[in-house]
């Protein structure tokens, strides 16, 4: 069966499609693949008209589907689509209603040759899963036809530097019933890797230019290109896709003449010329580029501007960067700054703005930065600039803008007055905080004071001293109240010192000074102890004394002829031996401790 | 009279400070051997400090096991165990820093930073100024100082009033204003004092070492399961049940857990 065959029965392919898919659906309603039909038209066309071969297959669900296995295509340049759509199905069959869905996947081939003869398309088959079909094959008359256009590209320049613009331009000139001129949609496949391209031409205008002296209308589409790579390359040539109105030749089928009667005057046909490839050539860059050179290569400007010439610190001063040029857009970073050490320095907004003049793409490219002065002077923001190759020359060069004043005065706000509003501290990180390596060595801080019974004790001490004052207050005050008790609590003291006047008499060799203390300390000794003189008191009356206050008559009268003896040697001018005198200082001595401790 | 008084005191005083004087001095017995502490500490913070952080922690731990109880020393151990990512025992060596420095501002940040890492978020007591300042004032002393101060005040009182005792009326407003003073000021410390000497003898605390540890209703793994706590949560210790501790959380749940698997602080 050929395709001719199938035209001619399925003219109305929707319809039969249709009854196909109802008859797949009851025969096979489990099946994911139910049907698949093949058309291809037109079967006869000329050199570089488009021919469509679509296979349409319906499955009950939606999926990817393969594509058919289509042989034959050798001949000719394809370009492949699909389109999926769906479908819903009501059948009535003994009473019982069912509905069903359907998807119909459309695999589409658009087959172009050049060269005319009878090529075979086919076999086509088709397979997925348990479905497998062998749907025929069709014959295709290709007859010579001359194109209805002509493609003329030509570059500006066909030797540039890398990054260096040129133009691409791709003249059409029609022939009559042309009726429309595609763009190929994919650009950057017929270009390729190699270049930056950027198109010129939104639309296409037709113009009219004079060519081999006639007037000739033409639609030229340009594009702007920048070589990325250095060497040589080819600029593949592209299809342009046009509509023409052909009429009838004579002996042509039944069909055309039809069309030709009722479609207004011919038969139109869509096809696609290629136009013829290019080579170019791009050149490296020299070595020793400046720094800040970023790869813009062409003729660059530069110009600068502050938007006041006068402000206060902390104020914010716009400085708009324009640099203009006609090499690669991309390629444009930011200008070089001059010193902004004393200015907080925003990042930048950047705009871009491209305009085509004399057939050369220009960018504009526009820095607009925010300055924050931090401190008031007269600054001088020359040496803005903008590196760049300049092909003209061959050499790099730098577009300089012309300097900038700034006068920055004291704001009125902030520490100091003289620099910017403080911010928040960023933080960046976080994470514990670092060792404690200084102070005294190691401790045991679990023992703590209160733990001790000393402590304890430490506690009572304070009470206690304050009951031992309370005690010594009352004592003091009796003392104050009671002066007989004041002169007896203290005659003890006052002996021991009188008993030592006396021992160091003895110890200095003098008897006579010895008896004058010791008898002085025996009587005054006793008046301190009795509350009563005993200087000028007769013997008598002195024994009578001691032993009214308890003295026993042994010490009284010890104390009479201790008293005596010291009164004969001072007066009576005997010497004594120092033995002698020193059992005196010893009968003193103890005879006072017992009347100290008798008359108590 | 005088004389026996004053033999009292002094014999009182030599006493105390003979007690004291042996407390504080390092005991010659290998438990408490401080200098071989401070070496142990010295060694780890040199570890530490170049990044030896798995010799840091052994430095430290055998510090502690010398007798060192020094808030310092755990702090730094909390700090190796960390960076281990022994999250659990550091949080353990960061609360019992916490304990003798509860002021100290780098432990409650560390604390606060390791427990941010637990996988248990258990809501902290919300604050407010009055009770920042409060607890600031309250947790601003160690209790050595803490009772050392108010020993100081208390003398300050009674040598005000023995003084009182003795001078006459001019001198009397100023002793007596002096002790009046100080014994003011111990009463309004005492509160604070004898709360943290409550909460240093009598409060318990516990964290959790293993990576999860079941909390019960009761003390048998028959109980209830109510919820469960994983590796550096906080828990505060009511009471013990033979291997079973009875806990709550800030947040007033509580219930009974295994001793296994927790450490008290």
């Amino acid at each position: 069966m050929t395709f001719r065959t199938v035209g001619t029965l399925f003219a109305d392919f929707r319809a039969l499609f249709a009854a196909a898919l109802l008859g797949a659906f009851i025969a096979t309603p489990r099946a994911a693949v139910l049907d698949a039909q093949p058309s291809l038209s037109p079967t006869q066309a000329m050199t570089g008209e488009t021919i469509q071969l679509v296979v349409r297959v319906s499955a009950d669900k939606k999926e990817d589907l393969p594509w058919p296995r289509v042989e034959g295509l050798g001949a000719f340049t394809v370009t492949k689509s699909t389109n999926v759509s769906s479908g819903s199905q009501t059948s009535v069959v003994n009473g019982t209603i069912t509905h069903s869905e359907y998807f119909i996947t459309e695999f589409v081939f658009n087959l172009v040759t050049q060269r005319p003869g009878d090529y075979v398309v086919g076999p086509i088959r088709y397979a997925h899963k348990d479905f497998q079909r062998d749907l025929g094959s069709a014959t295709v008359s290709v007859t010579k036809g001359d194109a209805g256009i002509i493609a003329r590209p030509t570059l500006g320049k066909s030797r540039v530097y890398v990054g260096e613009q040129t133009l691409y331009t791709l003249r059409i000139i029609p022939k009559e019933g042309v009726q429309s001129v595609n763009w190929p949609q994919d650009m950057q496949k017929y270009i390729g890797q190699k270049f930056f391209f950027q198109p010129i031409d939104s639309t296409m205008a037709p113009k009219v230019v004079t060519l081999d002296g006639r007037e000739t209308q033409v639609l030229d589409f340009r594009i702007a290109l920048f070589p990325l790579l250095a060497g040589s390359s080819t600029l593949e040539g592209m299809p342009v896709e046009y509509r023409q109105v052909r009429r009838a030749a004579r002996g042509g089928s039944a069909a055309d003449m039809f069309e030709e009667f009722f479609g207004g005057g011919g038969r139109v046909v869509t096809q696609t010329v290629q136009s013829p490839s290019l080579r170019l050539e791009a050149v490296p860059l020299p070595a020793k580029a400046p720094e800040d050179f970023n790869g813009s290569v062409g003729k660059y400007a530069i110009t600068a501007k502050l938007d006041r010439d006068e402000a206060a610190t902390g104020d914010a001063v716009s400085l708009t960067v324009t640099i203009r040029g006609n090499g690669q857009p991309k390629s444009v970073l930011q200008p070089k700054l001059p010193d902004l050490s004393r200015f907080e320095v925003y990042d930048p907004e950047k705009t871009s703005a491209s305009t085509v003049e004399g057939g050369t793409l220009w960018t504009t490219h526009t820095f607009k930065y925010i300055l924050l002065p931090n401190r008031e002077g007269d600054y001088d923001l020359s040496g803005i600039s903008y590196a760049y190759f300049d092909p003209a020359r061959g050499a790099y060069a730098r577009a300089t803008a012309p300097a900038l004043k700034l006068r920055v005065v004291r704001g009125k706000g902030g520490a100091g007055g003289g620099y910017a509003a403080q911010r928040e501290i960023q933080e960046l990180g976080s994470d514990i905080r670092f060792l404690k390596t200084q102070g005294p060595a190691l401790r045991n801080d679990s023992d703590l004071p209160y733990h001790h019974a000393g402590f304890v004790l430490l506690l009572a001490l304070p009470p206690l001293a304050l009951v031992g004052a309370l005690f010594a207050r009352r004592r003091r005050d009796r003392l104050r109240a009671d002066s007989a008790l004041l002169r007896r609590s203290q005659a003890s003291k006052k002996l021991r010192a009188r008993l030592k006047t006396a021992r160091a008499a003895l110890d200095a060799g003098n008897p006579r000074e010895f008896y004058r203390a010791l008898s002085e300390a025996m009587a005054a000794f006793a008046s301190d102890r009795l509350n009563r003189e005993f200087r000028g008191l007769t013997q008598a009356e002195a024994r009578a004394a001691l032993s009214e206050r308890g003295a026993s008559p042994a010490t009284a009268d010890a104390w009479d002829a201790l008293l005596q003896r010291c009164d004969f040697m001072l007066f009576a001018g005997a010497a004594a031996a120092p033995e002698e005198t020193r059992r005196d200082l010893e009968a003193g001595e103890k005879l006072l401790a017992s009347l100290d401790k008798e008359l108590a | 009279m005088k004389r026996a008084t004053s033999i009292l005191f002094g014999a009182l005083l030599l006493a105390s400070a003979a007690h004291l004087g042996a407390a504080g001095s390092a005991a010659p017995d290998l438990k408490h051997d401080l200098k071989a502490a401070d070496a142990a500490w010295r060694a780890g913070n040199a570890a530490y400090e170049q990044g030896r952080y798995e010799e840091a922690a052994r430095d430290y731990a055998g510090a502690v096991k010398a007798g060192a109880v020094d808030a310092r020393l755990y702090y730094n151990q909390g700090n190796a165990l960390f960076r281990l990512n022994r999250l659990g025992e550091s949080i353990l060596a960061y609360e019992r820093a916490r304990r003798l420095a509860p002021s100290d501002a780098d432990i409650a940040f560390n604390l606060r930073f390791a427990r941010s890492r637990a996988v248990d978020k258990v809501p902290e007591t919300p604050d407010n100024a009055l009770t920042r300042t409060l607890w600031s004032l309250h947790a601003g002393y160690t209790l050595r100082a803490g009772t050392w101060t108010a020993y100081a005040l208390w003398v300050l009182g009674f040598a005000g009033l023995a003084v009182w005792v003795f001078l006459g009326a001019a001198g009397r407003i100023v002793a007596g204003l002096a002790s009046g003073l100080a014994f003011a000021a111990l009463l309004a410390f005492s509160p604070s004092l004898a709360y943290r000497v409550h909460q240093q003898e009598t409060a318990r605390r516990a964290v959790v070492l293993a990576s999860v540890a079941e909390v019960y209703s009761g003390p048998g793994e028959n109980q209830e399961l109510l919820f469960r706590a994983h590796e550096g949560t906080v828990l505060d210790v009511v009471e013990t049940r033979g291997e079973w501790l009875s806990v709550k959380l800030p947040d007033g749940r509580g219930g009974f857990i295994r001793k296994t698997g927790i450490e008290e602080v």
